[in-house]
């Protein structure tokens, strides 16, 4: 009896150890575009069939940044996230002990150096694997081009005038803009700001400082002002209720020929045109080397500081894989972004224009990097204010205001 | 004997209320206590560590005209939905208690948008805004119909006209209620006094409702200054903060990228020390007047 007993224990313990739950840990990652969250997961997909005992759990939600913030206020951390390494507010989350540091993982070598350095924190270590970079453009249309007779791309704002012109005297819209939320209009503004005037982060930062108002230097801001103003005159109408979704959607199904927005936009464009004929060019200034290309760490894994052993050991595991070249390569095929992994390739000729600037070097970071995210919100609503009325002496008026505003 | 009973009845009362009691007092007065100590520090959300800085919150938030503008957005709102709410469910109530076949259907047909969450109904709403508006106005032939949301001036009232179509319905029940608990006779003194059917409404019911209106004003001011839903999935605030909500504002200032968790809680205090007063204000007055003080 004692026997059998002990051999159902036995069994029964055999079969417990046989149907063990993989250990769940969460991934939070911040894109809500569709190209991204197929990448990872096609990406998970790969890892749990070489390690079946961890199950990544990938989380996507809405707002990601502020549900972050949110939860590291009340000490809910996920174990891993997706983070942007370059920002004050990541920076604020190191200095606050929040992310475990990332320092001699032999993983880290993987990266593009340049990356790893852009990435760095305040006291020179790496707390966050760059996964991919961005870049924000002006994405058109190939086949709407070659139908205008336009053969090639634009590279400063007297050619993209005349290419819009050209656009228009075709019967083709130009632009399709997406201004609804104040955050798109930002980053149309980042990009155009920093190629019409690179020293424009420099300006807004002493004007943060209390150092020199705006308004005090205010022509390269008018400068600014009148040219969002003008590519707007060449937009779909009702761009300021169309959301970035629509207008997207707008460009990827021919309703117009250019859309400026970042690469994170690209794979969502694709999936929602796959036969689209996709280019990208950088955002031209007054001349082509003098206009910076706005380029940064995009996507950037990083792994809590107060997980457990076993959470942080599977995100170790976890970020050693997705760098990895041949999976780092399917996450940026999927997603559209070049990647920061050495050895991947990014080799799409129509993006071609966007590469060779980035090898010139002539690159910018986004204001976020410099200025706090409070202010470049507050900034965004002003320019929202002047696509809205055109009024660029408010709109001078009211970045001071919005500064001061954001200061408290 | 007596007394030996009413002493036990009360121990039962209480003990009966104590768990509610408990609960509330943990949950909100132990909260909002939190919250009015969280505003004088300088606690930003995110460091281990702060120190107690008195009122100094106070001080910056009054000198801060991002604050102040939100506050004005939200009063307007808050106005325009007390006005459209009172008078919309009054008409409501009395028509859809006038009706005398379909009642229950009808009275269902009105109260089916409360059933819904309120995001969802501000994304459907902002569909309808975005895709439907506009192919609408193209299907027409009309070129400057546009989405509303995208305009500084009407943002608001957009947001308004959502979030009324779906909070109607609680103030429109109440108001049946109300109107059903007035006496018929006092209908059919009226109607043999020769009362038009506006004066029955003007001397007749709406004497008897006014302790129903009142409840009514007090829950949608509150109610619209703590408006954050429909804004917030609607508009986020902009365009160019037209729609920046108190609420809203709290929200971006607790949980934004650089988040002031002290600057949130203040701005949270000065919302309640408002609500609290109009509310008192709001009590004093309508206890003043109605059927049972004329």
């Amino acid at each position: 009896m004692k026997k059998v007993f002990s051999l159902v224990v036995a069994l029964c313990l055999l079969l417990a150890a046989s149907t063990a739950v993989a250990e769940k840990v969460e991934f939070f990652q911040q894109k809500m575009e569709e190209g991204p969250q197929r990448a990872y997961a096609e990406v998970i997909k790969r890892f749990k069939d070489e390690n079946p005992e961890i199950d990544i759990e990938i989380n996507t939600v809405p707002d990601a940044g502020t549900v972050l913030m949110q939860r590291i206020a009340t000490n809910d951390i996920p174990p891993i996230f997706s983070d942007y390494p370059t920002q004050m507010q990541f920076k604020k989350k190191v200095k606050d002990g929040y992310i475990e540091c990332l320092e001699g993982q032999a993983f880290l070598s993987r990266v593009n150096h340049g990356m790893i350095d852009l990435a760095k924190n305040l006291d020179g270590k790496t707390y966050a694997l760059p996964l991919s970079q961005n870049y924000m453009a002006i994405f058109y249309n190939i086949d709407l081009f070659e139908k205008a007779g336009i053969v090639s791309t634009p590279k400063t704002w007297d050619e993209l005038i005349q290419v819009c012109d050209t656009l228009t005297e075709k019967g083709i819209v130009p632009f399709s803009f997406g201004d609804k939320d104040a955050g798109r209009v930002g980053h149309c503004y980042q990009a155009l700001s920093q190629a019409t005037y690179p020293g424009v982060v420099d300006a807004i930062v002493s004007a943060v400082d209390g150092k020199a108002k705006i308004a005090d230097q205010a022509e390269p801001f008018r400068k600014i002002a009148e040219r969002m103003l003008k590519l707007h005159e060449y937009a779909l109408p009702d761009y300021m209720g169309t959301a970035d979704t629509v207008m997207w959607e707008n460009f990827a199904t021919g309703k117009a020929a250019m859309c400026i927005t970042g690469s994170y936009a690209r794979g969502t464009i694709m999936i929602s045109n796959p036969k689209l004929n996709l280019g990208a060019f950088p955002v031209p200034g007054d001349t082509y080397e003098g206009s910076p290309l706005l380029t940064g760490v995009d996507a950037a894994l990083c792994i809590s500081a107060s997980a457990t052993d076993a959470q942080k050991e599977a995100g170790l595991k976890f970020l050693e894989f997705i760098s990895r070249p041949e999976n780092a390569q399917l996450w940026s095929d999927i997603d559209g972004a070049p990647s920061c992994i050495l050895e991947t390739t990014y080799s799409d000729p129509r993006v071609a224009p966007i590469i060779e600037k980035a090898a010139t070097g002539v690159v910018c970071d986004w204001y976020a990097s410099r200025v706090a995210t409070q202010v470049t919100s507050e900034l965004y609503q002003v320019v929202q204010g002047l696509l809205l009325d055109g009024d660029i002496d408010a709109y001078i008026t009211g970045l001071d205001e919005a500064i001061e505003a954001a200061s408290i | 004997m007596r007394n030996k009973e009413l002493n036990r009845d009360r121990v039962s009362f209480f003990l009966i209320t104590l768990p509610a009691l408990v609960l509330y007092s943990f949950f909100y007065i132990y909260s909002v206590a939190l919250g009015f100590y969280y505003s004088m520090t300088n606690w930003d959300g995110l460091s281990k560590a702060f120190d107690f800085v008195g009122f100094s919150n106070y001080g910056k938030l009054l000198t801060n005209k991002a604050f102040f503008s939100s506050v004005s957005i939200t009063f307007r709102y808050a106005a325009l939905m007390v006005l459209c709410t009172i008078i919309i469910s009054v008409l409501l109530a009395v028509s859809l208690n006038s009706i005398r076949t379909f009642k229950t259907f009808i009275k269902s047909v009105f109260f089916f948008p409360a059933m819904i969450s309120s995001v969802a109904v501000a994304l459907i709403w902002d569909q309808i805004f975005i895709r439907a508006l506009p192919s609408l106005a193209s299907a027409l032939g009309v070129q400057t119909i546009s989405s509303p949301l995208g305009d500084k001036t009407n943002a608001l009232y957009a947001v308004l006209f959502v979030n009324l179509w779906q909070s109607l319905a609680l103030p429109t029940v109440i108001f049946i209620a109300g109107i059903q608990s007035i006496p018929d006779e006092l209908y059919e003194s009226s109607v043999i006094d020769g009362a038009s059917m506006f004066q029955q409404f003007r001397y007749v019911t709406l004497p008897y409702l006014v302790p129903t209106i009142s409840i009514n004003t007090i829950l949608t001011l509150k109610a619209g200054i703590t408006s954050f839903d429909y804004a917030k999935a609607l508009t986020n605030g902009g365009p160019a903060r037209s729609t920046m909500l108190i609420g809203i504002k709290i929200y971006t200032d607790a949980f934004g990228d650089t988040p002031k968790f002290n600057i949130a809680n203040t701005e949270s205090v000065i919302l309640f020390l408002i609500i609290a007063v109009l509310s008192l204000v709001q009590l004093s007055i309508s206890s003043r007047s109605g059927v049972n003080k004329a």
